[in-house]
């Protein structure tokens, strides 16, 4: 019986480890949506030409971020609001300062060209995606199996603790 | 339509100080006085409405032009380009934004305008009835007329070429209408505006086209259509004619002699059998007399 409990606080502490893995998890998996909608919005910009607004709603994806943010920014153009950090990126917390910057610029530039400058921005947009991509990509490599062999080796000293 | 896109202050002034039927056009200029032509006179637009003198007039923004023309686009701008090319935006109550600003060129063709520095909102209204006095002289027992509407631009040419087809309808003579709205102005964006029960409308096609499949596919007895101005727009009138169909089109000019005088209207000068020319005045829609195929007067205003 003592034994099964000691297994069950390295098991707990591991999922604490990879618990706090997960805001990089989520960063990557935010960032390929991400990519995805620009995919999206070259195709339909350059092809069907269907309002923004229609392009951004239609976009399926079940990142909770993304979702956020599109429909933040559908708000801000409807309700007649600036488009800031603040109005764009509530309730995110998995961007830095420098991303939202990025990101922002990218939305306010969003709509107000003619075809061929707004896929040319949007190409170059979704280079400096593929860097954030890979950014993340890199520090999820680094950090998620880092948290999760620290909560197990938590657990395991824990468990030795109690021996 | 207009609240989505004006500036807020500038709309507000609008709606709760101004009557708002009696304005035909808003002009906004970068750095310059927000102009109003209210009533066909124009006046600036201050915070207590529409005022003569320029002093504490509202002043336009490049941000304001830009604004409005991005809202009118339904934040869109690369999906009405096409528009922005010819010059204007058409939003779906029939309101025509004219833009100006820096045309890119390629190849000696206009690829985009950019750097918007001025826009027109024109506001289309409905004048009832106001082709009614010469209405026998456009249709009478022999049947509908060709007929040409002339004026300088602002003066009505479309309202009364919208009365009248609203006016076929209304007296339930069942010709079938056919409008070609190459700018989306007479039956207004989505066909939002009055123009019968007896009218299709074919939008945002040249008329050498419209005319063409118009005329295989509707069967139409009278084709409407505004603003002829080049040899496309006379060769389809011309092409219409011969298929039988009536026409009833407007077209830019000061009066019949200067009409005359436009190159290669003769090509088309025996197509029309009635010219009605409006006046000059505040008002639209307001006609100063009728010509028969012969430019002879047989309708003056008032009489």
């Amino acid at each position: 019986m003592k034994y099964l409990i000691l297994a069950g606080i390295v098991v707990i502490c591991g999922y604490i480890g990879y618990g706090l893995s997960a805001y990089y998890n989520n960063r990557l998996r935010f960032f390929k949506n991400l990519e995805l909608l620009f995919e999206k919005l070259c195709l339909e910009i350059n092809f069907s030409q269907h309002k923004l607004v229609s392009i951004m709603q239609d976009f399926s994806t079940h990142n909770k971020e993304v979702l956020k943010i599109i429909k933040n920014y559908v708000d801000c153009l409807n309700n007649n609001q600036k488009l800031t950090n603040e109005t764009l990126f509530k309730d995110i917390k998995i961007l830095n300062d420098e991303e939202k910057n990025i990101l922002n610029l990218f939305f306010l530039s969003l709509g107000k060209l003619d075809v061929l400058n707004q896929i040319k921005q949007l190409e170059a947009q979704k280079e400096q995606l593929k860097q954030f991509y890979l950014k993340a990509e890199k520090d999820a490599q680094k950090y998620v199996p880092l948290y999760m062999k620290l909560g197990i080796i938590f657990g395991l000293t824990i468990a030795i603790i109690l021996m | 339509m207009l609240d989505k896109i004006l500036d807020e202050k500038i709309y507000r002034i609008l709606s709760n100080k101004v009557n708002f039927s009696k304005i035909n056009e808003i002009r906004l200029r970068e750095a310059k006085p927000v102009v109003i032509f209210f009533d066909g006179q124009a006046n600036f637009l201050g915070e207590n409405g529409v005022q003569m003198s320029s002093d504490r007039a509202i002043i336009a923004s490049k941000n304001m032009i830009e604004d409005i023309i991005f809202k009118a686009s339904e934040f869109s701008i690369y999906s009405v380009n096409e528009e922005l090319k010819q010059g204007y935006l058409v939003l779906d109550g029939g309101e025509r934004i004219g833009v100006c600003g820096t045309v890119v060129m390629e190849n000696s063709k206009i690829k985009t305008i950019t750097n918007f520095s001025s826009v027109n909102i024109r506001i289309p209204h409905e004048v009832r009835n106001c082709c009614l006095p010469v209405f026998k002289q456009l249709y009478d027992e022999q049947g509908l007329k060709n007929v040409l509407i002339i004026s300088s631009p602002g003066q009505g040419k479309t309202t009364f070429i919208r009365d009248f087809v609203n006016q076929l309808s209304l007296r339930n003579m069942s010709h079938n209408v056919l409008i070609i709205d190459e700018r989306g102005e007479i039956a207004g964006k989505g066909n939002k505006l009055q123009v019968g029960k007896f009218c299709d409308v074919l939008s945002f096609t040249d008329k050498h086209n419209g005319f063409l499949q118009g005329i295989r596919a509707m069967n139409p007895h009278l084709i409407v259509t505004d603003e002829l101005g080049d040899d496309n727009d006379f060769e389809a009138v011309k092409y219409a004619s011969n298929c039988g169909v009536n026409i009833l089109a407007t077209i830019h000019a000061d009066s019949v002699y200067q009409l005359k005088q436009k190159q290669n209207f003769n090509k088309i000068s025996n197509i029309f059998e009635r010219y009605v020319v409006l006046k000059k005045v505040g008002k639209p829609g307001v006609i100063e007399g009728v010509y028969n195929g012969n430019f002879e007067k047989i309708y003056a205003e008032g009489k």
